[in-house]
């Protein structure tokens, strides 16, 4: 047996997360309004895309491991590994362009 | 379409797009260690990760649509993708973010500084801009 994907997903993506508001909370809290946009903004375009290369059979998943929730033909796991690594990235950047600078 | 054609597409395209957009702007020295030190970090925290998740099977790749090679089980279109989209949200973000610095620099220069001022402007975002 292993991991549902959503269950692996989020014990990958979390912890970072957390990290990133322990080390520059200050910073992503105060400057919210700007990546939270750009996060969001990827995520879509990202799902979008998933859907493009779902439906051209590039890749694929096991159902079994899915909650069974769908956006057209992308589950919705995909919208939150798109969604959680984007934000993973742009917090990155914005914590560490602040914390050298100010 | 391959796995390929759908970076090319997806990824590198709009990539392409930014960068001949900002050019000079990503001559910076500060963006690109970050974003090198953030894109190294996003590949070797992904692979395992997708490592374990393709020999459990939670998602799979069609061998026709891609090079039909693994690394470590892993098609190196997969590595591609994230360097890509790591490259892409820091691109973008780092292009939204001076953005709005360039601006509220132009600000503070045109209300409080006579236009050929001769004394260097303090604010810690000017600062900021030079140094980098």
């Amino acid at each position: 047996m292993h991991w549902p994907y959503m269950a692996f997903l989020l014990v990958w993506a979390l912890p970072v997360i957390v990290v990133q508001w322990l080390v520059g909370g200050k910073y992503l809290w105060r400057e919210r309004g700007q990546w939270m946009w750009i996060a969001l903004g990827l995520c879509l375009y990202f799902t979008l895309a998933d859907a493009v290369a779902i439906r051209a059979n590039i890749w694929h998943f096991d159902t079994r491991s899915l909650l069974g929730v769908w956006l057209g033909p992308v589950p919705i796991e995909e919208v939150f590994f798109y969604l959680l690594t984007a934000t993973m990235l742009v917090q990155g950047f914005v914590i560490i362009r602040r914390g050298n600078t100010s | 379409m391959t796995y390929a054609g759908f970076l090319l597409l997806f990824l590198l395209l709009p990539l392409a797009i930014l960068v001949a957009i900002l050019r000079k702007r990503l001559l910076n020295r500060r963006y690109l260690t970050v974003i090198s030190v953030l894109t190294l970090v996003a590949l070797l925290y992904m692979a395992p990760w997708d490592h374990f998740a393709a020999i459990w099977g939670l998602w799979s790749w069609t061998n026709d649509h891609t090079w039909g090679v693994r690394w470590w089980s892993i098609p190196p279109e997969e590595y591609l993708f994230c360097v890509l989209e790591a490259l892409l949200a820091i691109t973008l973000t780092y292009a939204v973010v001076t953005k709005k610095d360039i601006r509220s620099d132009l600000n503070i220069a045109n209300s409080t500084k006579p236009y050929n001022s001769p004394v260097p402007m303090k604010d810690e975002k000017v600062d900021r801009e030079v140094k980098s």
